[in-house]
């Protein structure tokens, strides 16, 4: 579907890109925010991402997926938005490292849009590389291979990072959570 | 927590684009990216276009100069000639330079 969408556009019918935007725009913005953490800053990197994709769709040979080739653009622009700020070092999740957490039965007995905050609101606590990892593992499905050659870091990479980025994910969770329950007590 | 239970948290991670003009912002800057690539590459052939009518121009006069013999404050016509053609030379090599640049940094920029 995406390469009949390609040659409309290359064939001068522009309007037709917008298939483009609305399949791919809110994946891109959680990449996105998987690096910046800033709604603002993420919908103008996506913005400018879809530009790029546009000017440079010639070039796109066909040999990976569509999507990969876009989050790519996506990533690198993001990047480079990431390195221009200075990095937010990301609170040193320490205590209670030894605790079992069984945080999956206690975000269970939330509402949906509330565990949808505390999610968010703990991938957001993550470094960027492993938060992004994890939501293209995870949330698009992408296969290891697909993320190395999405992010162009080298398998061992990738793996080392989905390891860390679930052991933090679940502590950043557990804080959470935590923190919660101590307000509502 | 297991992997299954994982991947069913992860199902939320996913974040909507909240603002509702997303969609037409960009399909604005695309339209515009369109006209400005259009117009760029205009202006490239337009450059080409005056530099070869320039160069042209320019052997010609050269040529012409060449043929009048005159003297300027006791110089020599010839010397003054060279210098006038050392100037020319040094122009053309750099606008030519800048031309050659720009056009394939913008010819790479497309592929």
């Amino acid at each position: 579907m995406d390469n009949l969408y390609i040659k409309k556009v290359l064939n001068g019918e522009t309007e037709e890109f917008r298939y483009f935007i609305k399949k791919y725009k809110d994946m891109a913005f959680s990449v996105s925010m998987s690096v910046l953490k800033d709604e603002f800053l993420a919908a103008d990197v996506v913005q400018e991402s879809f530009v790029k994709a546009f000017q440079n769709l010639g070039s796109f040979k066909g040999k990976s997926k569509f999507s990969s080739w876009f989050y790519r653009i996506v990533i690198n622009e993001s990047f480079k938005v990431f390195r221009k700020r200075k990095e937010v070092q990301v609170e040193a999740v320490t205590e209670n490292e030894n605790e079992p957490i069984d945080t999956f039965n206690a975000i269970e007995e939330f509402k949906e849009e509330e565990r949808r905050y505390f999610i968010n609101k703990s991938i957001n606590h993550l470094p960027a590389n492993e938060s992004l990892v994890l939501r293209l593992f995870y949330l698009n499905e992408n296969s290891i291979k697909e993320i190395c050659e999405i992010t162009g870091w080298s398998e061992s990479n990738v793996k080392v990072l989905m390891h860390r980025g679930r052991l933090n994910m679940q502590k950043s969770l557990f804080r959470l959570l935590k923190t919660e329950a101590k307000l509502l007590i | 927590m297991e992997e299954k239970e994982f991947k069913k948290l992860m199902e939320y991670s996913e974040l909507k684009i909240e603002f509702p003009d997303f969609e037409d912002k960009v399909m604005e800057n695309v339209n515009e990216a369109k006209v400005n690539k259009k117009s760029v590459s205009k202006n490239i052939r337009l450059a080409w276009f005056f530099f070869l009518i320039g160069l042209t121009l320019g052997l010609i006069a050269t040529n012409f100069i060449e043929n009048i013999k005159f003297d300027y404050f006791g110089e020599d016509s010839n010397l003054i000639l060279l210098a006038v053609e050392v100037l020319i030379v040094l122009i053309i090599t750099t606008q030519f330079d800048n031309l050659i640049r720009f056009t394939f940094k913008r010819k790479n920029r497309l592929e």
